[in-house]
């Protein structure tokens, strides 16, 4: 390996910097290099060029030298043996005008300064019809595949694999020319080479870009930067996830992507977090007969994990368990509640996560793009020297906004104000169980809120991850721990292990290049079961307590049974006593393989295998069941077994045409997905002791499921970019899809993006100095939206054996309609940005617009009940439309914390975002009228008008549909049940804007980030937990938040905002009426990191490359008119989100 | 090679006509992709999946063998619509049996008799209607009659009975419906497409659909039942709902003939009054076997009728005039009823049924009873009495009276008969499957009687003697019409 012509390195000016940098550079790391390789030799009379081949075979280094500049060295005759290559190169360029440096595994030759003068002036006279030279990175390796265009001429190249390149037919007779070499993740290099010096030697080193634009981003099936992108992908890099202590990659998101919505369910460790691009897509809803609609199917993105669909995708883990594991939810509305199975990707152990947002990102999905596509990609392998990163942090975690439930003295208040109501005194017999007036100690208050969440949690986690290695072969091993507590009290917590290692193997000759990931990964939530949080929050502050003075479950009071009091299932603590566990094993291995047949074709692909397990074992124990109901004891296992087969094999072409650059993909993907489960009850265990096996259960039974999908495409895509200034982007996918019937399964996606780069005319960079880049783009596609489960195109029916049998034979259920015509719902997508950077991109604004609409929608459609099913999945006539708005700004990456000591402030990262969304096109007679309304959005939930509490009577009073006449229930045995058009009130819960906004400086050792989010969006306050069910403030044995008090109606005459305290049912309606919204927009500062650089001294004594101090704070302050309750998760009887403070130290050895 | 090189020419040009359909914009990403489509979209097997993958089969093969097919028959048994007891909970309330002592909205209307068409109740799962045709029953009776119709491997005998059972569940299931809410849809075919635009039938013709159903059956069916005790249905199950259809119909000499096959093939018999629900009791012509989803003897919460507890106020409590009409002496009175002491006050419930699966865990096994025999004595009583034979009418009632400890009935004139047919099916039918409801409203009572006692509840013009179609069915098939008044 070697180079024929060596770099004009001597040349005054600019290049006569470079050489000083290079000699620094060179005095910096010569001594380490060196030391390692030995020669032997044994020449006469060789030729240096002979002599330096040789030398090469034996180290590795690759010598670059001009070879007309060593034509008038002298012969070298030398004899040595293990010498070390600095030593050999000193004894045969001894006496020869020449010197050399070594940097890294390069040595560099020249002719010593004195004789550089003579070379210029005679490489004036040259003359030749071609350039060569060589592209290098600012650590001297060579740059494969960099492009060399001749600014102004239709001629351009690529380098081969050792950097170096041939201009062919460059006649540089008349006038001078000027190279300019790029590479992506680089700063592009232009060099001027002189009329007449052809046949010169150019060397073009490129740093690593700091400009935004050129951060290499994952993308489907490769990777790109903004600067040529067409399409919208943002990405959050471990630069940022690091800075948050949190359980899900998917938190770290948040805010920080304009047009991705994260909703985190609750606060629960591993609790479920939610994802959605640019808004809704499917209008998948449940027909609610009260006239709302409630979404049954949130669209969420497919979920990649280094280029290998992530197996369980983000669906809801707790279904596995066979009873619900509860994680502190209270309602059993929303399906989202539970378990994500991202928990088991440590943020830690990821690189970038890479959002994937409109039609040129994704058309190269089909059928599985349309809710853009989430790309998790894993820390890889690095070569260089052996390095070891050690941290690890901790600290407590405490709900950020708890709730203020009555005191004892508020609650008797309410109490007896709602028996008065009524006309009753407190009384117990039965009928009445007023035992919290007349039985329970009224001198006490406790907090029971505080009792089940005021526990102050932990997070803690740790990691460790060594890496190194050579160009050809390099490896990452890291290993992680992370832990987070439940504030129940008890030892309930979420943790996780993983192992992850990626290993990267090149062949010497470059051609063969493959990369191995393997995460291993361990989730262990222990809950419980059945702790129902509402059922304590709302205890009453008199009430006895739970436990005895032994700790035992306490199940009377006073000789009377808990249950009579409470209404619930006699001591709610005894939920806790149930346990609930869910393990989870992830297996991700990908090995991602190219090999280059000639230059700039390669073929290769990603192969790879995802595999999440998942048991679960719940009980139930004697010991937590109320002795009088004599029940005997029970336990559930389960086991699931979701798994991806992903072969995707793939052709990649790179050419420089002249001014032309193509980059052209053709690949393939088969897919199997497979997810199995079993579940096994054991019942009527007579010890608790036996619950951990099924051999203790006097009866068994279990059901189990499986399901398998399989998924091909083909895909393809061409770049093309022509003198860095157009861009034209063509992706196109055909798939099929075992999801839809026969006949209904092949289609075909694609997508069309251009883009020009008006920065790069003349015109504008001499108008507008200012500014560094521009670019408009636009794109439009076609993508498919398949979310429907599989064989739903078949008239199914099922067995459900043990558990549905009769006179001992098994039995057969239909389970839907024959509907075999239905196939994917077809968004067409059109995009708009303008990228702008300012001042050599020290800031990069980014604005898109983009308008999509989801036709054909593939909807579960109600069916009339005598067609014997509710609904059939099909493809209904209905357009759902996305428009909005994105802006990102992004500050260059020099203006993010660095090493300076001087005080930086940082430029801001900000993104604002805004979705609408609408109904354009609804389908004449449907069971959807009135509901599903053209012009309307698609979450849109009609409510009743609020007509105040009528001051006479004291209760809630509502608007019919004319708006005018207003209509009352007493409660709800008076049975007024509004009909539909009374609704008329339409509520859409989705947030208006979001806005992110992350900023910091650095001082010294110093460096301080914070992230904000600002949300805007109606909400339900915290009366619509208070109305949610019948129940209403005044019933015995409830609790309710403080803030209600005061507000009720007392006495005719009064204005008041809520309806009297009644031990009667409420009417239910309030709940669905306007009067419980309320606005819930909040600012969070979601996160405020401090990290403090141990100085270099200190890191030196220690023996290390650095080190950090650093505290970690998440959901720091939530600043919010909201009242009671967290705006976030909107319900007071959830856990709450949680605020981390988690401080901690990393070492890099 | 021939056969492939045809698939794939196919195949291919379908998929090249439409690539170049797509219009521009998907068209130039395939120009890249075209050689690889040609490979992909005649591999059709890459995305085979087997059908039954998914731990599911389709219905050609529930059908396919005799055991097999049997199953899917056997689902019929345990749909919820059969075993929901919701007949004798409603009906029972919007007549004159059940007093309603809790808050719960669904129960309310019905005892207020003021349901609406377009709340949460009527649509949901209480709704009557969804639930007759919903939860697959009627759908699965259609497929299986279908599948079994045509020529197959299993016996002509084993499909007889099979389809059978099927008629008289399907009857039963038409017969209900067109008894509470009138004229209703007739659908005897499984795709939706078809089915879902269908109005409603004339009540004649839903009629006719089941004494054509039930005729068949009974051609089909044996007398033997092809399992253990009675919970399978015979020849003589679709007898009985024969009987009863033909005295709805008045046609009375058809329906004693048919009431009279069932006596006379003296497989029945009266018990004791607290063996009549019990497993294998000689009166079931047809009762429903505990299965998973239906339990009298272990179901979670128990028989609706009855309280959690027997200290617990019941929900549901006999109305004054259903305990008026026991006389001195009915055994019934203190067999068939209980009563709890809540508060001072007592409320009496019916008591059948005895077990709620909570308190009397290892009591004797309940069936649930469909058809019995203290029925199709009363059905020919009837049919007598109309024909003129009031001897013969007064023999029947009084095997029913003295089984209950009473005396002997003696009719003197039709209108004696009459009455008294009537009054007995009150005192021994009550509170199961609607009889009293369907009673009143076959003779035309229903405004007089229920305007008496209940008069702060019974709308004047009586429209809620048949229930509202309930308003999601209405937005879901825009050819249904709402029964008038709602």
């Amino acid at each position: 390996m070697y180079l024929s012509t060596f770099p004009p390195l001597w040349r005054k000016g600019k290049t006569g910097k470079l050489a000083r940098v290079l000699l620094f550079l060179c005095l910096l790391s010569a001594s380490m290099a060196a030391h390692a390789q030995t020669v032997s030799l044994s020449v006469r009379n060789a030729s240096l060029q002979e002599v330096f081949k040789e030398m090469e075979k034996q180290t590795g280094y690759v010598f670059f030298y001009d070879s007309k500049g060593i034509a008038g060295a002298h012969p070298v005759t030398l004899t040595v043996k293990g010498l070390p290559l600095r030593s050999a190169l000193d004894s045969c360029l001894r006496g020869q005008p020449l010197e050399y440096s070594i940097i890294n595994h390069t040595v560099v030759t020249r002719p010593k300064k004195a004789a550089s003068v003579d070379q210029e002036t005679a490489s004036a006279t040259g003359g030749a019809r071609e350039i060569r030279g060589v592209v290098l990175d600012s650590s001297y390796a060579p740059l494969a595949d960099a492009t060399v265009l001749v600014k102004g001429r239709k001629i351009g190249t690529q380098t081969n694999s050792q950097g170096r390149f041939v201009l062919k037919e460059t006649a540089i007779h008349d006038s001078d020319v000027v190279l300019e070499a790029s590479f992506t993740g680089y700063s592009s290099q232009t060099k001027v080479v002189r009329k007449g010096d052809g046949n010169n030697n150019v060397i073009l080193i490129l740093k690593p870009s700091a400009s935004q634009l050129d951060q290499i981003e994952v993308v489907a099936y490769g990777t790109a930067t903004q600067r040529y992108s067409v399409g919208s992908v943002a990405t959050v890099t471990s630069r940022d996830i690091e800075l948050q202590p949190i359980d899900n990659p998917l938190q770290a998101l948040q805010g920080r992507v304009a047009g991705l919505q994260i909703t985190t369910t609750n606060g629960a460790p591993g609790a479920m977090v939610l994802a959605q691009i640019r808004g809704q897509n499917s209008l998948t809803s449940n027909l609610n007969p009260s006239g709302g609609v409630v979404l049954s199917s949130y669209d969420q993105p497919l979920y990649i994990i280094d280029g290998i669909p992530f197996a369980p995708q983000n669906g809801d883990l707790s279904n596995l368990l066979p009873s619900n594991l509860i994680v502190g939810s209270y309602t059993t509305t929303n399906p989202y509640n539970g378990i994500s199975p991202l928990n088991s990707i440590n943020p830690h152990d990821i690189e970038s996560i890479s959002v994937l947002k409109d039609a040129d990102a994704t058309a190269i999905y089909g059928s599985r793009g349309a809710n853009g596509v989430i790309i998790i990609t894993t820390k890889r392998a690095r070569p260089g020297k052996m390095g070891l990163d050690v941290g690890g942090s901790s600290g407590p975690m405490v709900a950020a906004r708890n709730v203020k439930m009555m005191s004892t003295r508020q609650y008797l208040q309410m109490r007896h104000e709602a028996l008065a109501n009524d006309g009753l005194t407190p009384s117990i017999s039965p009928g009445h169980s007023d035992y919290d007036l007349l039985l329970m100690d009224t001198t006490r208050s406790i907090d029971y809120y505080h009792q089940l969440l005021g526990k102050t949690a932990e997070h803690t986690e740790g990691h460790v991850s060594l890496t190194g290695g050579t160009d050809n072969a390099s490896y990452l091993v890291s290993g992680s721990y992370r832990r987070s507590n439940y504030n129940f009290p008890g030892n309930f917590y979420d943790q996780a292990f993983s192992f992850n290692n990626s290993v990267h193997i090149g062949s010497p000759n470059k051609r063969l290049s493959m990369t191995l990931s393997t995460i291993y990964s361990y989730d262990d939530n222990k809950g419980s079961q059945g702790v129902n949080t509402f059922g304590v929050i709302s205890l009453p502050p008199d009430y006895p307590g739970f436990l005895d003075a032994k700790g035992n479950l306490l199940w009377s009071y006073k000789g009377v049974p808990l249950s009579a009091m409470a209404g619930l299932s006699g001591n709610p603590y005894a939920g806790l006593r149930k346990p609930a566990v869910l393990q989870n094993y992830n297996l991700n291995a990908s090995a991602n393989i190219a090999y280059k047949i000639i230059r700039g074709l390669s073929v290769g692909g990603t192969f790879g295998y995802s595999q999440f397990t998942s048991r679960t074992f719940s009980a139930s124990p004697i010991a937590a069941t109320d002795p009088s109901r004599h029940t005997l004891a029970s336990a559930s296992f389960g086991n699931g077994l979701q798994q991806a087969v992903d072969i995707e094999p793939q052709i990649t072409y790179q050419r420089v045409f002249g001014k032309l650059k193509l980059d052209a993909l053709v690949g393939g993907t088969y897919q199997k997905q497979s997810s199995n489960s079993l579940s096994v009850n054991g019942n009527n265990y007579p010890n608790d002791a036996l619950l951990n096996t099924l051999a203790g259960a006097a009866s068994i039974t279990a059901s189990s499921s499986a399901l398998v999908t399989k998924y091909a495409a083909a895909f393809g895509r061409i770049g093309l970019i022509w003198d860095s200034r157009y861009i034209l982007n063509l992706t196109g996918n055909d798939n099929g899809s075992s999801l839809f019937g026969p006949g209904y399964r092949w289609g075909q996606f694609g997508s069309v993006g251009a883009g020009w780069i008006f920065s790069e005319t003349r015109l504008v960079r001499q108008a507008l100095p200012w500014l560094s880049f521009g670019k408009v783009t636009a794109n439009t596609g076609v993508t498919g939206s398949n979310s429907v489960s599989p064989y739903l195109y078949q008239p199914n029916w099922t067995i459900s054996g043990v558990t549905n049998t009769y006179q001992g034979s098994v039995v057969y259920t239909a389970q839907n309609p024959y509907s075999p015509n239905f196939h994917w719902a077809t968004k067409h997508d059109y995009n708009a940005h303008l990228s702008l950077g300012l001042f050599h991109d020290w800031i990069i604004i980014d604005g898109g617009v983009y308008r999509n609409y989801t036709s054909n929608q593939l909807l579960n459609t109600p069916l009339p009940s005598q067609t014997g099913f509710a609904s059939v999945v099909g493809n209904a006539p209905y357009t759902d439309q996305n428009t909005g708005y994105e802006i990102a700004i992004t500050p260059r990456i020099s203006a993010r914390p660095q090493n300076t000591d001087g005080f930086v402030w940082l430029a801001p990262n900000i993104t604002i975002s805004r979705n609408y969304n609408k109904i354009t096109k609804v389908a004449a007679n449907s069971p959807y009228t009135g509901i599903l309304i053209k012009g309307r959005s698609g979450s849109t939930v009609p409510l009743l008008k609020f007509a105040g509490v009528d001051p006479a009577t004291g209760i809630f009073q509502y608007y019919k549909a004319d708006g005018k006449t207003k209509t009352f229930t007493p409660n709800a045995a008076s049975a007024y049940l509004p009909t539909p058009g009374d609704a008329s009130q339409l509520y859409d819960p989705t947030p208006s804007i979001n806005i992110g906004l992350g900023d910091g400086f650095s001082w010294k050792g110093l460096t301080v980030n914070f992230f904000a989010n600002y949300v805007k969006q109606r909400g339900r306050s915290y009366l619509n937990s208070v109305y949610g069910g019948y129940q209403a403030p005044g019933a015995a044995s409830l609790n309710e938040p403080a803030a209600i008090v005061g507000k009720e109606w007392k006495k005719p005459g009064d204005k008041a905002s809520l309806r009297l305290f009644s031990t009667l049912s409420s009417d239910g309606l309030f709940a669905n009426s306007t009067g419980t919204l309320t606005d819930a927009s909040y600012l969070q500062i979601s996160n405020l990191s401090m990290n403090y650089r141990l100085p270099n001294s200190l890191v030196k004594r220690l023996r290390m490359q650095g080190g950090n101090v650093f505290l970690h704070v998440q959901n720091l302050l939530t600043i919010s008119s909201y009242q009671v309750g967290d705006p976030t998760s909107q319900s007071i009887f959830n856990i709450p989100p949680q605020r981390v403070l988690n401080g901690g130290v990393s070492f890099n050895f | 090679m021939v056969a492939l090189a045809s698939i794939f020419k196919l195949s291919v040009m379908k998929k090249i006509i439409h690539f170049f359909t797509r219009g521009m914009v998907v068209m130039p990403g395939f120009v890249v992709v075209s050689g690889f489509v040609l490979i992909l979209a005649s591999c059709n097997k890459l995305i085979q999946v087997p059908s039954n993958a998914g731990g599911q089969v389709v219905t050609s093969q529930v059908f396919t063998d005799s055991a097999s097919a049997t199953a899917g028959v056997l689902g019929l048994y345990t749909a919820s619509p059969l075993v929901s007891q919701w007949p004798e909970q409603y009906s029972g309330l919007s007549g004159d049996e059940l007093d309603y002592n809790a808050a719960s909205t669904v129960q309310l209307q019905f005892y207020r008799d003021s349901m609406s068409a377009g709340n949460s109740v009527t649509t949901g799962t209480a709704a009557s209607f969804f639930t007759y045709y919903g939860n697959n029953a009627i759908y699965q009776a259609n497929a299986a009659i279908a599948a079994l119709s045509v020529d197959s491997v299993i016996s002509i005998p084993a499909r007889n009975q099979l389809i059978g059972e099927c008629e008289v569940v399907r009857s039963l299931y038409y017969f209900l419906l067109v008894n509470f809410f009138g004229p209703v849809p007739v659908v005897t075919s499984t795709s939706y497409a078809t089915t879902e635009t269908y109005g409603r039938a004339s009540v004649d013709s839903v009629y006719n659909q089941i004494g054509k159903d039930l005729l068949d059956a009974g051609a089909k069916l044996s007398a033997v039942y092809p399992s253990a005790g009675h919970q399978r249905i015979n020849r003589y199950a679709a007898f009985a709902l024969l009987a009863r259809v033909y005295l709805y119909q008045k046609q009375w000499s058809q329906a004693e003939t048919m009431a009279d096959s069932i006596i006379s093939s003296g497989l029945y018999s009266l018990p004791a009054l607290n063996n009549v629900f019990l497993d294998k009791s000689p009166e079931a012509i047809w009762q429903i076997g505990a299965s998973n989803t239906f339990s009298p003897g272990a179901a979670p919460g128990g028989s609706p009728l009855l309280p959690y507890f027997s200290f617990f106020q019941p929900n549901y409590s006999l109305t004054a005039v259903q305990r008026a009409a026991f006389e001195p002496g009915d055994q019934r009175a203190g067999n068939w009823v209980n009563m709890s002491i809540v508060n001072g006050s007592t409320y009496y419930y019916p008591y059948k049924y005895k077990n709620n699966g909570i308190a009397n865990v290892n009591s004797t096994p309940e069936d649930l009873m469909v058809f019995r025999l203290a029925e199709i004595y009363l059905i020919r009583a009837e049919a007598r009495a109309y024909l003129g034979d009031l001897g013969g009418a007064m023999s029947d009632v009084n095997m029913i009276r003295t089984r209950a400890g009473l005396g002997a009935a003696t009719f003197n004139s039709f209108n004696d008969a009459l009455t008294g047919i009537l009054h007995e099916r009150q005192t021994e039918l009550f509170c199961e499957w609607g009889h009293r409801w369907f009673d009143l409203k076959r003779n035309d009572s229903i405004n007089s009687v229920l305007a008496r006692e209940k008069p702060q509840y019974w709308p004047a013009d009586g429209h809620t003697a048949l229930y509202p179609i309930p308003f999601a069915e209405l937005q879901r098939n825009q050819n249904l019409i709402q029964n008038p008044g709602y």
